[in-house]
């Protein structure tokens, strides 16, 4: 393995096929004595106890390994590649009670689960993790269990990154927002734990308000409107999903941590749960974590100010009753964010001044302290739901949540007069959303839901005039079904959104308040197909809409760090898309992965178009003229990870990105479409037994030059493109009966200098050097103290 | 069935009621606003002055050039040049320039003339900070060119320029650094 790394280290132009087939030679005649333990197969049937008809659709999960499936129409259920181990499995299906077992796995099994029609089980475990989902016809992936432990102390941005068709648009390092298949802010939909996330989504350089860490599940639905959460997602939404609560006796607990060398970050977070014999109904879980990071460093020099202080909480609370139960959530969310001092800037030439400066400029070595720019962010949640089972109608499901956000950004400079106490720029956005659901029944071939919600918001802006304050309302009623044959499965939903907001602000001494509502119907039809040697095809058509932001309607000045004049449009009307993707996949088999096409056709789209060459002309010069247009737009490509297990020891993946768009009405590119690029990893088991897994990965990330930029847009060409070698080493291992992690994981190895196009500090500094980090998670008490 | 529908209810509950008004906006932005720049020009040995200003008053940050004086003076002159910046977004007039004043030693005025003879800045007459550094608020002495012309003279503050750069106190403004807070660039016509 070393001498692989060192051989690329002297060659660094070495080819990346070279590279692999190098490591290819190498670690198959070592592989050759070696025999895989996780190769077992556990395949099942869950039936109606009275009845005894197949419950398709109805859902099995994996404790240990959060891995879950469902009952395909065949009546069936797999899991494949199991290492041989005592199991927690839940089985649940909407109108039955769920049901948990545990299973000593040694051989490959077969199972047959009854369920029973409302009658308890003692142990009755409450899986929202696995509740019924309207729609995955569309491409879904959930970040898998061994990048979680890789990526974790990162943000959002960043794990989400693993996904293929996922992308990181970032305002400097330590500001990073989720970019789906070429879309991002306001068309990317965030649902933490069954409520829709509402921040400052509008702005580039607002990041998600998540702690990850609170998180036991991450998934991407790409592409297209979500029945449930709302029509706009047209990019796609992510959905953050917390561990069931506990509902067997029993504390248990982990606790993880993250050190990296670049920025000298560390994060660790630290879960308990539990469950009493006294009081059997209630179920608990307390999540803390906290981060803290200096100045992170280029290949060449510190970036100056780039620091980061995060504390968050999160609790919950669940009570469990025969037919269903009660659970109240809360958690916040606290962050301090270093902005890198170099990309403040004045004026258009000060922009000039900063891409020719020498490198070493803002180069000041290293600190923790947070100074000036920086912003400020809290975020809370408080979460209340409920759900019932009535035998003869299915499932209820009522959700009520308070959300309070609070952004406050301090610019370069104290202002001098006014407001010398507060930030330069501060938001207070205040949100409360309510959700009846409800479940219908099974009915033999029938699945479906239908649901109603209510949500207002209120938004107070301080400061620097940025958008005006505003009040909203909004309300939506949704339906979907689903059908099941041998073969097939179909679904289609439709959904309708009312909204309507006032705005308030102050023009020339009046307070000017329009208002504005929309009202329209979004829809989504789709087909999962299942062929022959475990692949699977599926298809959807998707198509929603986006009324304006409040962005996009009022903003009306300077935007900071971009240098340009932004201004908005009161005349826009709301975007309307018409997604349409095909996905291939295969969960068994020595080849495996997912590959899917996608077109996404936005008619009135909304976006910002240059004005050149009209100009603004302000007391600090003149600033390019941006202003919100509408056009008919195209986003379409082909994303996908597949694995290859050529060994049972060594496994190739490669994973990529292809985004093309196309606005017609400019007849040009987009600005901020990601550039092509490809990820081949290659991961060796050294050790591979129940007690000890030992495995080392080599990866070359290659990102190559968007070369698809729009005219007279960007100050700059998109920068060339790059490749970077990252390297990894990591065990699980039994030690006192837990299960305990540790990795070692080394980002850009060789400490390439680059630059990211969707990175737009890209103009005032590089991307980040080397950075090697240590994981570990351990859980805190016995792997099976529960009797 | 009534226990459920209890339960049901009792998760119906209002959270928390917002004590602030969306609907009833700050009146003033209370953040500091550049909207002006004056220039008064005295003819040396005279109490003969005249005032050229920049103003952009009306936007919500930045907002519609309101005045923009073209500079008209006579040749062959010697001028001194007081600066005034100001805040007229306000009900109440501010004048930022005593603070600007005050905060000498994080701002400096600079100075370009296109052609480079057309307003002759005699940088060393500027004023100075308490590290005996320019601000420029305040030049003693600017002579026009001999003969009649046109051009434009750019007037620039530069919010934290690294003043012992080379060259910056004798009016370089490329090596300064910092962040541009005002950079007008007046038309000039020299008759």
């Amino acid at each position: 393995m070393m001498q692989i790394l060192r051989r690329v280290a002297i060659t660094q132009r070495a080819t990346i096929w070279l590279f692999f087939a190098a490591f290819f030679c190498f670690a198959s005649t070592a592989s050759a004595q070696s025999k895989s333990a996780c190769k077992l197969e556990l395949h099942g049937t869950i039936t109606d106890s009275i009845n005894h008809e197949h419950l398709i659709g109805a859902t099995v999960l994996i404790f240990e390994l959060n891995k879950s499936t469902s009952v395909a129409a065949d009546g069936h259920f797999h899991f494949y590649n199991l290492c041989p181990a005592k199991y927690t499995l839940q089985f649940s299906m909407a109108g039955y009670e769920q049901f948990t077992t545990t299973y000593n796995l040694l051989k490959n099994s077969e199972l047959d689960i009854h369920l029973h029609e409302g009658t308890l089980q003692f142990k009755v475990v409450d899986i929202s993790a696995s509740q019924y989902k309207p729609s995955n016809t569309a491409s879904e992936n959930t970040v898998s269990e061994t990048d979680r432990n890789r990526t974790a102390g990162q943000p959002l941005g960043d794990i989400l990154k693993t996904i293929p068709g996922v992308f990181a648009f970032q305002t400097g390092p330590t500001i990073a927002k989720p970019m789906i298949r070429g879309m991002h802010s306001n068309r990317v939909l965030i649902v933490n734990n069954g409520v829709r996330l509402e921040g400052q989504q509008w702005g580039s350089e607002h990041a998600p308000e998540i702690d990850p860490f609170a998180a036991q599940k991450i998934s991407v639905i790409k592409g297209g409107a979500s029945l449930r959460y709302g029509a706009d997602a047209l990019g796609g939404s992510i959905v953050l999903e917390p561990a069931p609560l506990p509902h067997s006796p029993g504390i248990e607990g982990f606790v993880q941590t993250n050190a990296a060398t670049n920025g000298r970050t560390g994060a660790v977070s630290v879960q308990l749960e539990g469950n009493h014999s006294f009081l059997p109904k209630l179920g608990w879980r307390i999540q803390t974590s906290a981060k803290q990071g200096g100045n992170l460093q280029t290949a060449k020099y510190y970036l100056n100010n780039t620091g980061v202080q995060e504390q968050n909480l999160s609790a919950a609370l669940g009570w469990k009753e025969k037919h269903g139960a009660i659970n109240l959530y809360y958690s916040t969310y606290n962050n301090k964010i270093g902005i890198f001092s170099g990309a403040h800037i004045g004026n258009l030439a000060d922009l000039e001044r900063a891409f020719n400066r020498p490198d070493t400029t803002f180069n000041t070595g290293f600190s923790y302290q947070i100074n000036r720019p920086y912003q400020l962010i809290g975020h809370q949640l408080l979460k209340a739901e409920t759900h019932w089972n009535f035998h003869d109608l299915g499932k209820f499901t009522l959700i009520a949540s308070y959300q309070n956000d609070s952004r406050k950004e301090y610019d370069l400079h104290k202002p001098k007069g006014g407001r010398s106490t507060g930030p330069e720029l501060e938001f207070k956005l205040n949100s409360f959303q309510y959700e009846a659901l409800f479940e219908h029944k099974p009915l033999t071939r029938w699945r479906g839901q239908a649901g109603i919600q209510y949500a207002t918001q209120s938004n107070i802006a301080l400061g620097r005039i940025l958008i005006p304050n505003f009040r909203l309302y909004t309300g939506a009623i949704f339906i979907s079904e689903r059908y099941f044959t041998e073969k097939w499965e179909f679904d289609a939903g439709i959904r309708a959104d009312y909204r309507w907001q006032r705005s308030y602000a102050y023009e020339s001494d009046t307070l000017v308040s329009p208002i504005y509502s929309y009202q329209s119907v979004s829809g989504t039809i789709g087909a999962i197909r299942e062929l022959p040697k475990g692949f699977k095809a599926k298809a959807n058509f998707n198509s929603g809409w986006r009324a304006p932001g409040i962005n996009e309607l009022f903003s009306d000045g300077v935007h900071h760090g971009s240098a340009s004049y932004e201004e908005g449009n009161r005349n826009l009307q709301p975007e309307r898309s018409y997604s349409s993707s095909i996905t291939i996949e295969r969960s068994t088999g020595r080849l495996y992965g997912e590959v899917g096409v996608y077109a996404n056709y936005i008619d009135n789209f909304m976006y910002l178009q240059p004005q050149y060459p009209e100009s603004r002309l302000t007391i600090r010069g003149a600033f390019p003229y941006f202003k919100y247009k509408q056009a008919n737009v195209l986003f379409r490509g082909i994303d996908g990870q597949v694995s290859y297990e050529l060994t049972q020891r060594l496994q190739f993946t490669a994973k990529g990105s292809i985004v093309r768009t196309w606005n017609y009405s400019e007849n040009d590119y987009l600005i901020l479409t990601p550039a092509d690029r490809i990820t081949l990893s290659s991961l060796y088991k050294l050790i591979d037994k129940e007690q000890l897994h030992l495995s080392v990965r080599a990866e070359i990330e290659q990102v190559w030059q968007q070369t698809r930029a729009p005219k007279n847009q960007d100050y700059t060409a998109p920068p060339k493109g790059y490749y970077l070698i990252n390297a990894g080493i990591e065990s699980t291992f039994k030690y006192l009966n837990r299960n305990i992690y540790i990795g070692l994981q080394a980002r850009n190895l060789f400490n390439v200098v680059y630059r990211d196009y969707l990175n737009r500090f890209r103009y005032f500094a590089y991307d980040l050097g080397r950075n090697v980090s240590i994981q570990i998670k351990i859980p805190l008490f016995n792997s099976n103290p529960k009797q | 069935m009534k226990k459920s529908l209890l339960l049901l209810a009792a998760t119906a509950f209002a959270f928390y009621s917002c004590s602030e008004d969306e609907a009833t906006p700050a009146k003033k932005n209370d953040v500091e606003v550049l909207t002006t720049l004056k220039a008064v020009f005295t003819e040396l040995g005279t109490t003969k002055s005249d005032t050229f200003t920049f103003r952009s008053t009306d936007g919500a940050v930045f907002g519609r050039t309101t005045k923009f004086d073209t500079i008209r003076l006579a040749p062959l002159k010697a001028y001194s040049l007081s600066l005034l910046v100001l805040d007229e977004s306000k009900q109440v007039v501010e004048d930022k320039t005593p603070e600007i004043v005050r905060e000498g030693k994080e701002h400096q005025f600079f100075f370009n003339s296109n052609p480079l003879d057309l307003l002759l800045t005699n940088y060393a007459t500027a004023n100075k900070d308490s590290l005996n550094l320019p601000i420029g608020n305040l030049v003693g002495s600017i002579t026009t060119k001999p003969t009649a012309g046109s051009g434009t003279f750019t007037i620039e503050l530069v919010h934290e320029p690294v003043k012992t750069n080379s060259g910056v106190a004798n009016n370089n403004r490329a090596n300064a650094g910092g962040e541009t807070d005002i950079s007008v660039a007046f038309p000039v016509i020299v008759k």
